[in-house]
């Protein structure tokens, strides 16, 4: 190991760039407003920011009004997308008839903006958490539904004979063989599911609602209190990469678990 | 891929019955693809039906809804603002993103230093962005585009990035031998293998970028189809909502099947070739 060559350029290696590209963005944000390089009212230091979303995150209100309904939404969004996808992946993969009239849906549904829902749903149910955690669950739900069928896909014909042969009922044939054959799939799936139940959350409190995280940015936003608001999105950039982190953890935890 | 078959005879008779069975089937699945609105629609009928409430328009009032909507013109200059911001937005991502993916492909170091920040801006929520976009650029046009197209550089960049770096080093190695031209190299060698995934990019970069562009026109906006949704939850059209969600849905899907029919097409001319 100790000859291993590491490809270095300047004498830094690729991660060292990455990071040195991270902190040249961040000392840019913060001393780019400092120096009027962009004009100081629109965009805060980044110190600043930080200051501002420490001082939130001490508060009771900010934690009620905004982040314990986000964090509930994408939760709920986020666990119904996962039950309802693998099931429906399941379901899909067990009739083929089905399967090839949803198929090429999948592959397309991203390609529509599913958002233009979401005033429709508000306008029938009104708004509230109902209408949020439906759009979240539909944002993530056929990510989790394409994976499953991919992951069953994948797996090993002898695994499916094994079902067959200890004659389990579909129940069990489900929950002990299928499921877990794809699991490798579905924990990928999961994770692009909890990006999109994040995304669909936060883009529905932003857009129309009373409460949550996104709501509170598009409101400091309206009320000028442009600390806050930057505070906010920077809270939102956090979870989110606490959320690709955490699933990216799991991902190299997983194989070890196995053995 | 794997059906490249050099040792076949040259006789064009395997290519023409191919090329009439993949016509047939392009029909069939043509055929296929439409199973499943066609299931929505009557189950969405169904409800609504059963439903029989005037906050729940059927079909049919969703379609009376589009017409009245297409009779005005303030709503038609909506649809054509967005469609002009729409491709713009589109068309500045494709070779913006493009390039750098390209440029930034042609180096397995630079490839690794930047995929992870590029990933991380294709993945992260950008919607709570865009008052900054407005407060830099202000409440016209151009933070619109600039949202729209923010969201559709990136996985751009990425794809072509990754699919440039990890070009067929035999297809570089063969342009060497044939002493090809940077030019012919770039034309014949390099763009033809490229194609496919640049096609994928361009259908899921659209995708985001009208995403994002909806989202834009929904927050502040006084037009574009975005507006329009927003503007009637306030006077409870909920028929016009209803049809013009469809409306959206069907100008999305136009150009996605455009790209995936090229797709198809260009996967199978490099199988067959």
């Amino acid at each position: 190991m100790s000859t291993a060559v590491v490809e270095r350029r300047l004498g830094l290696t690729a991660r060292a760039w990455t990071v040195l590209l991270v902190l040249a963005a961040a000392g840019l944000l913060e001393i780019a407003p400092r120096v009027e390089l962009v004009d100081p009212f629109s965009v805060v230091p980044l110190s600043e920011m930080v200051t501002e979303l420490v001082a939130l995150l001490g508060t009771g209100g900010f934690w009620g009004d905004a982040l314990a309904p986000s964090l509930t939404a994408i939760a709920m969004a986020f666990g119904l997308a996962l039950v309802l996808g693998v099931a429906a992946g399941v379901l899909l993969w067990e009739v083929r008839a089905v399967r090839a009239a949803v198929e090429p849906w999948l592959t397309i549904y991203y390609a529509i903006p599913t958002f233009a829902l979401y005033p429709l749903v508000v306008a029938v149910m009104g708004v509230g958490l109902g209408p949020i955690v439906l759009l979240g669950t539909m944002f993530a739900v056929v990510a989790v539904v394409t994976s499953t069928l991919s992951g069953l896909d994948a797996a090993p014909r002898t695994v499916l004979r094994l079902a067959d042969s200890l004659q389990m009922s579909r129940w069990q044939r489900t929950t002990k063989i299928l499921v877990p054959a794809a699991l490798p799939h579905i924990v990928t799936g999961a994770r692009l599911g909890l990006s999109y139940a994040l995304i669909g959350v936060l883009a529905s409190e932003f857009v129309l609602s009373t409460s949550g995280l996104g709501h509170f940015i598009s409101r400091a936003y309206n009320d000028f209190a442009f600390a806050q608001m930057y505070a906010g999105v920077l809270l939102v950039l956090l979870l989110a990469t606490i959320v690709n982190v955490g699933f990216a953890a799991l991902g190299r935890r997983r194989p070890e678990a196995n053995r | 891929m794997s059906t490249v078959a050099p040792e076949r005879p040259s006789s064009t008779k395997p290519a023409t019955l191919g090329a009439g069975r993949r016509a047939g089937a392009a029909g069939r699945s043509f055929a296929v693809l439409l199973i499943l609105p066609v299931v929505l629609v009557l189950l969405w009928a169904l409800v609504a039906t059963l439903v029989d409430s005037l906050v729940f328009p059927g079909p049919l009032e969703a379609l009376g809804g589009t017409v009245d909507d297409l009779g005005d013109e303030g709503y038609r200059a909506s649809m054509l603002t967005s469609l002009r911001l729409l491709l713009v937005a589109w068309l500045m991502a494709a070779v913006v993103g493009g390039l750098i993916g390209f440029l930034l492909g042609q180096s397995a170091f630079w490839t690794r230093v930047f995929s992870t920040p590029l990933f991380a801006f294709y993945s992260i929520p950008k919607v709570t962005l865009y008052p900054v976009f407005l407060l830099l650029l202000g409440l016209g046009e151009a933070s619109r585009v600039a949202f729209a197209f923010f969201h559709g550089v990136f996985p751009m960049a990425l794809l072509v990035m990754g699919a440039t770096a990890a070009l067929d080093p035999k297809l570089v190695r063969l342009s060497a031998a044939l002493e090809l031209s940077w030019w012919q190299r770039l034309t014949k060698v390099v763009l033809p293998a490229l194609m496919p995934t640049v096609l994928l990019a361009l259908r899921i970069s659209f995708g985001l970028t009208f995403l994002g562009l909806v989202l834009a026109e929904m927050f502040s906006s006084d037009t574009g189809l975005g507006h329009e949704l927003v503007a009637n939850v306030a006077n409870v059209r909920v028929d016009r909502i209803a049809g013009q969600v469809v409306l959206i849905a069907l100008l999305a899907i136009g150009p996605v099947l455009a790209l995936l029919g090229l797709e198809r097409r260009v996967k199978a001319r490099a199988g067959i070739r």
